[in-house]
């Protein structure tokens, strides 16, 4: 059983605090105002567990956008935002004279260009702090509900590492979930990746 | 006597932690260096310790570094702080030099730690 130990834990949160850090600088820009960070949440959870957790935010349709990265390991990563939290991230992108049909038709492309920016700043982060490089597929884009959202895996990829983050923006609590999906060889990957970083730094 | 310089480091992070204090002790060993993992417990040792130089993290648990920052300047008003952040936006920056603050972004490195100590020592 794979699992991280309390240091590597620790350092997975932190490198990718400072990916999240840069995203949000990116997204400052984006919609013209602060960006309020929750410190991020690490979990290595069972798939069936981490649908467990979504299932149990408050919310109940979601829009989302995923990349697969490819390199040192894999992962699939996703950004999944409450519906209505959406629409409202991208009224504040293109500014308050858009109606909701406009705005509705715009989220597609306004979303995936979010998602392309967090998620390759979360990656992109760990990517230069670990010294490794990824590529990536084109952000997509999808609409779904908590029942529908599916999370690649089949009985091989069983863990699902979830890093959580609360963003507020423009005094509105909007909270968006990051969700890095990676195989159990791509987390032994990642684990010894960690590891290399950890010990170069004097820490292990 | 002169006083040993005392540099509290705040971080949610122990990585971040470890990191700081290996970089600073490297060079400046005669500093003595205390920890908190969060705003409360910075402000807590701060009145215990009364530090010279405080070096920040801003997203953490509880209430923010910036938040934390603020209330030990107003109660060490000597102390020299530096936020330690992968926070980079304008508007951080911005807080913290209106309260006096230096900014010091993540990744933590040895420029980086470099040129928080040239802010403790005033040459920054």
């Amino acid at each position: 059983m794979i699992h991280l130990n309390e240091l590597q834990h620790d350092a997975l949160g932190e490198i990718f605090n400072i990916g999240v850090g840069r995203a949000a600088s990116s997204l400052s820009q984006i919609v013209q105002d602060e960006v309020l960070l929750s410190a991020p949440e690490v979990l290595l959870v069972d798939r069936n567990e981490a649908a467990q957790l979504l299932l149990g935010t408050e919310f109940r349709h979601f829009s989302t956008v995923s990349q697969q990265f490819s390199g040192a390991f894999e992962a699939n990563a996703m950004l999944i935002f409450p519906e209505s939290n959406a629409l409202e991230i991208v009224r504040l992108m293109v500014g308050p004279h858009m109606s909701v049909a406009e705005l509705s038709e715009f989220e597609q492309e306004a979303m995936c260009e979010i998602g392309n920016i967090i998620l390759n700043a979360c990656m992109g982060s760990l990517a230069d702090l670990l010294h490794i490089r990824f590529d990536s597929t084109l952000p997509l884009h999808r609409f779904g509900t908590t029942q529908s959202l599916q999370l690649p895996g089949d009985g091989d990829n069983p863990l699902v590492l979830i890093l959580q983050v609360d963003l507020i923006i423009s005094q509105q609590r909007i909270q968006g979930h990051i969700i890095f999906l990676l195989s159990v060889s791509s987390l032994s990957a990642l684990i010894d990746c960690l590891n290399n970083y950890l010990r170069a730094q004097g820490l292990a | 006597m002169e006083k040993i310089p005392t540099l509290l480091i705040v971080d949610d992070s122990r990585m971040s932690r470890m990191l700081i204090r290996a970089l600073i002790s490297d060079s400046q060993p005669d500093w003595q260096i205390i920890e908190a993992s969060s705003g409360d417990e910075a402000i807590k040792l701060a009145d215990e310790h009364h530090p010279d130089f405080v070096s920040m993290d801003v997203n953490m648990p509880g209430i923010s570094g910036l938040e934390a920052a603020g209330r030990i300047r107003l109660h060490h008003p000597e102390a020299r702080i530096a936020l330690c952040t992968a926070n980079i936006q304008g508007s951080t920056r911005e807080a913290a030099s209106r309260a006096g603050i230096h900014f010091v972004a993540k990744p933590i490195t040895a420029a980086s730690i470099a040129d928080a100590i040239s802010f403790f020592k005033g040459a920054a």
